[in-house]
């Protein structure tokens, strides 16, 4: 009797153990790839931080903007399609060794008439990348050694005066990589 | 003449004697009861049905035990296992085999003849194994330039790790010298080399593992059967 009841106990924890398996969901407070942190300086002051005004981000040869997940809400998603801000992150491609963006200032909607503002810049990102292993749930993060940038101006002019890259490895995203000056 | 009769005699005596004597001996056999000393081996039968229900598992493992004094039993395992991972954003497929050594102690108190056993046993456990990376995703916190997917299937091989066991369970004669048993293992990693810039997220006999602890579990169903070498008096 005493015998039948232990070997019940052994059989629920044994099913026990292959029940609780999946706890392998990659947290948000992990350090995953990193995402390129660019902020934007006054060219005339170059201490001072300043916002360009409905700037719009987009990879070349994509019609679609920019997006990134909220750090904290990774179900919200942030487009750069008019941002106005000083600071922003961009992601780079994972499996090339150059990620090439548009840099629009002004981009007013598709409704309204082009504004004589819009301003396109193209920079282009070049660097070598190195795979980490993170762990199970979160698998391999990219790093990102030797980053350079190449500003080409386009039909319209430059609105970017200059690109300086501030830490060429890009391993977390602790402090900003690039600072742009307008 | 007289000579011939006494020893006559005599001889019938000693055989009578004799007779007496054994007849002693069988009386005290069933007072004090005689125990099997003997080597048990046996198959663990829940790794071949996880093989058949499970496509991310195969595998099989022999055990055995010699009882050397009274309740304590020497014991070993020896096995191989196939496991595969399979997470969100990473599959690895670990294959290679494993031999444990320890032994039991049983704490139960059988009536008469029988060969119950509520156990427990430690054991020092070693595996060797290669292990592949089959698929793994590179993860970012933007899905702008899509998923990233690698499926490169690099194979690391000659790996080893090693853990302590303890483990807890229950063995039945069911017939005569045939045993069914069912234990549950609780065990600690010791050491383990992994490849370079990743991890070992399963191991031949320790089960997969955990990124944030050295623990592990398992469990055995083993049959097994008794070849009895002597028998010896319980005191």
């Amino acid at each position: 009797m005493r015998l039948k009841t232990y070997s019940l106990f052994l059989i629920i924890i044994a099913i026990a153990s292959l029940g609780c398996q999946r706890d392998d969901i990659c947290p948000a407070t992990e350090d995953t790839t990193p995402l390129l942190i660019i902020r934007f300086y006054d060219i005339n002051e170059p201490d001072e931080l300043l916002a360009p005004q409905n700037l719009g981000i987009r990879a070349e040869g994509n019609e679609e903007y920019v997006s990134i997940r909220n750090q904290s809400d990774r179900e919200e998603v942030i487009t750069f399609e008019r941002f106005t801000g000083d600071s922003l992150a961009i992601p780079l491609k994972t499996n090339e060794d150059s990620t090439t963006f548009e840099f629009i200032l002004n981009n007013n909607s598709e409704n309204q008439e082009p504004s004589d503002l819009k301003n396109t810049d193209v920079v282009q990102f070049t660097y070598s990348r190195a795979e980490e292993y993170i762990n199970r749930a979160c698998a391999y993060k990219v790093n990102y050694i030797g980053l350079k940038s190449n500003l080409q101006a386009g039909e319209d002019g430059a609105w970017i005066q200059e690109i300086q890259v501030d830490r060429t490895n890009i391993e977390d995203q602790n402090e900003a990589h690039v600072s742009i000056f307008f | 003449m007289y000579r011939y009769f006494s020893s006559i005699f005599f001889i019938l005596l000693t055989t009578f004697t004799a007779e007496a004597q054994q007849e002693t001996v069988q009386a005290q056999d069933s007072v004090q009861y005689k125990e099997k000393y003997g080597i048990r081996v046996g198959v663990d039968i829940s790794k071949p049905i996880r093989t058949i229900l499970d496509d991310n598992y195969s595998g099989i493992e022999l055990v055995g035990d010699y009882r050397v004094y009274k309740n304590f039993y020497v014991a070993s395992e020896v096995g191989t296992e196939k496991i595969t991972f399979v997470g969100d954003n990473i599959e690895t497929t670990t294959n290679g085999s494993y031999i444990k050594v320890g032994g039991d102690y049983n704490a139960y108190e059988n009536w008469l003849e029988m060969q119950n056993a509520i156990f427990v046993g430690v054991r020092y456990g070693f595996a060797t194994f290669s292990q592949s990376l089959d698929q793994y995703q590179i993860y970012t916190s933007s899905d702008y330039f899509g998923p990233d997917i690698r499926e490169e299937n690099t194979e690391t091989s000659g790996l080893t790790a090693s853990w302590a066991e303890i483990m807890v369970g229950i063995k039945v004669e069911v017939l005569n010298n045939l045993f069914l048993s069912a234990n549950v293992q609780l065990k600690r990693k010791i050491g383990q080399n992994s490849p370079t810039n990743f991890d070992n997220l399963a191991i031949p006999g320790f089960g997969r593992t955990y990124d944030s602890s050295e623990f592990g579990a398992g469990f055995g169903y083993t049959i097994s059967y008794m070849i009895p070498f002597y028998k010896k008096a319980r005191n």
